[in-house]
């Protein structure tokens, strides 16, 4: 029985000792995860490399442009490719610009804007180039603070394009690194990111070109035809129509206005 | 009085007088400079407001629209504007615009905007913009060359362009029904694979002569390359099925579960009318991919489209057809429908603020899209018989009402080639001797707008019925006299049919008159034209 009892201390300072560890375990634990969650926090958006480790440029570069380009391509989509469109409508406190306009009633508009994927194209590089030269000076200065000698010949160029699938920024430089007699030299890094604008873009022009020549567009048909697609068609009192065209899988947005062959409220006298 | 005296009263008589007529002269001369003055700075102050609205073709407005036709102070500051259509213009005349980098080629673009956005314009369609059929693979697009160049680079293709194809049909038909199998090729000492057309494999890929091997997939053991089966599908781009893929990535046989230890159908191709649940549309099935877009499914991420998980990989064919739309009934995918909000005691109200609606069944969602405002545009409804039942199909059109009122007879006015209008019976104000012709669906106007549109546009049947009274309130038209009062008032006064003929009358050319809106709240009573005459 005393035996019994000693056991069952035994078992007991055991079962608590394992419980102490297993609690000790658990703050390790917590602290390991708290401790990841901290950097990750403290480190987001900057170098995405520790001290020491090579610097690749395309995955820096592409961790540092990211998120703006994503934005500022959302941004240009929102408005028919432009950053501050002059001639707009606005429909439920969002601006639409006009991609075709006639100012008289039963008249074909004017295309305004028969590139868009080109404007689209020049407004993201004209926004993108302070970031993309403050993403090359990063660069430069993650290779300097590992020991690395950088020489820049030129100040970074930006250039933003639209294909299939997605989009690019290029960043033109020349940049020479050097370090223990071993030479590299980067004029060309492409940092992307997945989007289907391009398709929406050239969607976006075929309906311009239905209504600057037919002063409407059949928006069933271009949904029937492409499967991912979605039209919404909003019909303003002024004659003015919305386009908001929508990848459902990508869930990309390209808005943009018309106005042709509008018609007046009554006889219009 | 003497003569002198009376010959000097005379003097200063006429000195008075002569004084008088002077001063009046000088008066009349203020008066006629004044006047002309007035004149003038009228004619000039005409002259000024004219000028202002003359509409002008204008290359840039204020709000940085390009060749708009506006009036002159529209226009921005130091752009070119001529008095006249921008059609008649130079620099705003219409043509076509190439755009070299993409190949893509608009018609209906001014100069102006062409060359502001450095694509090459051209009055007349330039040999650039000429359209041939493009070959991508086992698809096909009726593109330009250089369209067609960017599209094969994009892909990684051969540029296959055949100017012999004239339409897109026959482009997009020349493409099926190709061969299509495995081109097996060597890179890097390895055996690769790709599944593509017989066409394509000749051309090589990635500059790699490959041998072509009819019927086979890459995964067949007998071909020696590196790829294998998998459990995993894909959705392959412009098809609607969901298809295992092989590890080198190529698409092969349509999922089914069944058949994914199966030997032959990883080595064998067979065409989806031979593959599981063939004919049907297989929606949410765990087990067939075999989707048919027709029948309202498609390939979709099974955690993105929220539905049943798939026996194997991530993809599943969605439904895309609605069910309970607003109006309670169902519609497949694609289908289109009419809504029309009117409200009233019998169909034809058009009641005020009433619209036409086209509604349109897209991946399982009802999209609602307005058919032009103030009812310029009606809806109009037909089907489409498959062999699945009937196919609704909805479109918008123009309401060609604007010309009725103008139609004297009921033959002109009933015309629906040319016009949307009905005939109502009756004397009416500019209508014929026994009816009028009227919009079948009345156009709406703008009431709360200032510049009194509204009342003109009612104005037109807007009609007032005179009759004299006697003090006995006996009407002097009394029985037996020639003149025709009946139509507008009897011995009471005005005739209440004659009053809601042509208050109907009023509610059929607009919103005008006492109308219902198109919440069921009604406008009130409308007020009785009497002009009574002691």
């Amino acid at each position: 029985m005393q035996q019994n009892k000693n056991n069952y201390k035994q078992n007991y300072a055991v079962f608590n000792m394992n419980k102490r560890g297993q609690v000790t375990i658990f703050i390790i634990v917590a602290i390991a995860i708290i401790g990841l969650i901290a950097f990750l926090v403290l480190f987001r958006g900057g170098p995405t490399l520790l001290q020491g480790a090579t610097i690749s440029p395309d995955s820096y570069l592409k961790g540092c442009i990211d998120s703006d380009l994503r934005n500022t391509a959302n941004l240009l989509a929102k408005n028919g490719g432009y950053e501050n469109p002059l001639a707009s409508v606005m429909y439920m406190g969002d601006n639409y610009t006009y991609l075709c306009y006639s100012a008289q009633y039963f008249s074909l508009c004017t295309v305004q804007q028969p590139f868009i994927k080109n404007n689209f194209e020049r407004e993201l590089t004209r926004i993108m180039q302070p970031k993309a030269e403050q993403c090359a000076q990063n660069l430069i200065d993650a290779y300097k603070s590992r020991g690395y000698d950088v020489t820049s010949a030129k100040t970074p160029e930006a250039n933003a394009s639209a294909i299939p699938k997605q989009i690019n920024l290029d960043f033109y430089m020349d940049l020479t690194i050097k370090k223990n007699g071993a030479v590299q030299r980067i004029q060309k890094v492409t940092a992307g990111i997945d989007s289907n604008l391009y398709d929406l873009m050239f969607l976006a022009g075929s309906i311009i070109d239905y209504e600057s020549t037919f002063g409407d567009s059949e928006t069933t048909a271009y949904m029937q035809y492409y499967p991912d697609l979605r039209i919404d068609k909003i019909k303003r009192d002024d004659g003015s129509k919305i386009y908001i065209l929508t990848d459902v899988v990508t869930r990309d947005v390209f808005k943009f206005a018309s106005r042709s062959m509008a018609y007046p409220a009554g006889y219009g006298v | 009085m003497s003569s002198n005296s009376h010959q000097e009263a005379w003097h200063i008589l006429q000195d008075m007088g002569c004084k008088m007529i002077n001063k009046r002269i000088i008066l009349f001369g203020v008066i006629g400079i004044a006047a002309v003055f007035i004149l003038m700075s009228w004619a000039c102050a005409a002259e000024v407001v004219n000028l202002d609205q003359i509409t002008v073709c204008c290359e840039k407005t204020l709000s940085g629209l390009f060749c708009q036709n506006v009036p002159v102070a529209e226009c921005a500051e130091g752009a070119k504007q001529v008095p006249t259509s921008c059609e008649s213009t130079s620099y705003c005349k219409n043509g076509y615009c190439f755009d070299s980098n993409e190949g893509t080629c608009s018609d209906k673009v001014s100069q102006l905007v062409c060359n502001a956005n450095n694509g090459l314009w051209s009055e007349t369609q330039p040999p650039q913009c000429g359209l041939g059929c493009c070959v991508l693979g086992d698809q096909a697009a009726f593109v330009t060359l250089t369209r067609c160049k960017r599209l094969s680079s994009f892909l990684g293709l051969n540029t296959n362009f055949k100017t012999s194809i004239t339409d897109e049909v026959s482009c997009v038909l020349s493409v099926r029904n190709q061969d299509k199998g495995a081109c097996v090729y060597e890179f890097q000492f390895e055996k690769l694979c790709k599944f593509t057309t017989r066409d394509e494999c000749a051309g090589g890929i990635d500059g790699n002569k490959g041998d072509f091997f009819a019927g086979k997939l890459c995964s067949a053991e007998e071909l020696g390359t590196t790829c294998g089966p998998t459990t995993k599908t894909m959705c392959v781009p412009g098809k609607d099925e969901v298809y295992f893929v092989d590890t080198c990535g190529n698409p092969a046989n349509i999922y089914d579960s069944s058949k994914v230890n199966d030997k032959d159908y990883w080595t064998n191709y067979y065409d989806k009318t031979v593959a599981c649940g063939a004919d049907k549309a297989n929606e949410n099935s765990p087990s067939c991919g075999n989707c048919n877009y027709l029948l309202g499914s498609f390939c979709r991420d099974a955690k993105k489209a929220g539905s049943v998980t798939p026996t194997y990989g991530d993809n599943i064919c969605t439904n895309l057809n609605c069910k309970n739309t607003q109006n309670g009934n169902s519609y497949k995918h694609g289908e289109s429908w009419c809504v029309y909000t009117d409200k009233g005691p019998q169909t034809g109200a058009n009641a005020v603020g009433s619209r036409f609606y086209k509604h349109i069944c897209i991946n399982g969602e009802e999209v609602v899209e307005q058919c032009a405002d103030f009812r310029n545009e009606i809806c109009i409804q037909g089907a489409i018989n498959t062999t699945d039942g009937p196919f609704s199909q909805a479109a918008c059109r123009a309401n060609r009402w604007i010309d009725c009122v103008k139609q004297s007879s009921k033959g002109s006015c009933l015309n629906t080639d040319k016009r949307d209008c009905k005939w109502i019976d009756g004397k009416f104000k500019g209508g014929s001797q026994n009816g009028a012709c009227v919009p079948l669906v009345a156009p709406g106007v703008d009431f709360w707008s200032t510049d009194n549109s509204a009342k003109k546009t009612c104005s037109v049947v807007t009609d007032q019925c005179t009759t004299t009274l006697t003090e006995q309130g006996k009407s002097i038209f009394a029985k037996g006299d020639t003149y025709d009062h009946t139509w507008c008032g009897d011995s009471n006064g005005v005739s209440p049919q004659w009053a809601a003929d042509h208050n109907n009358a009023c509610g059929d050319i607009g919103d005008c008159g006492k109308k219902i809106n198109w919440v069921g709240v009604s406008s009130g009573k409308f007020q009785t034209p009497l002009q009574t005459t002691k």
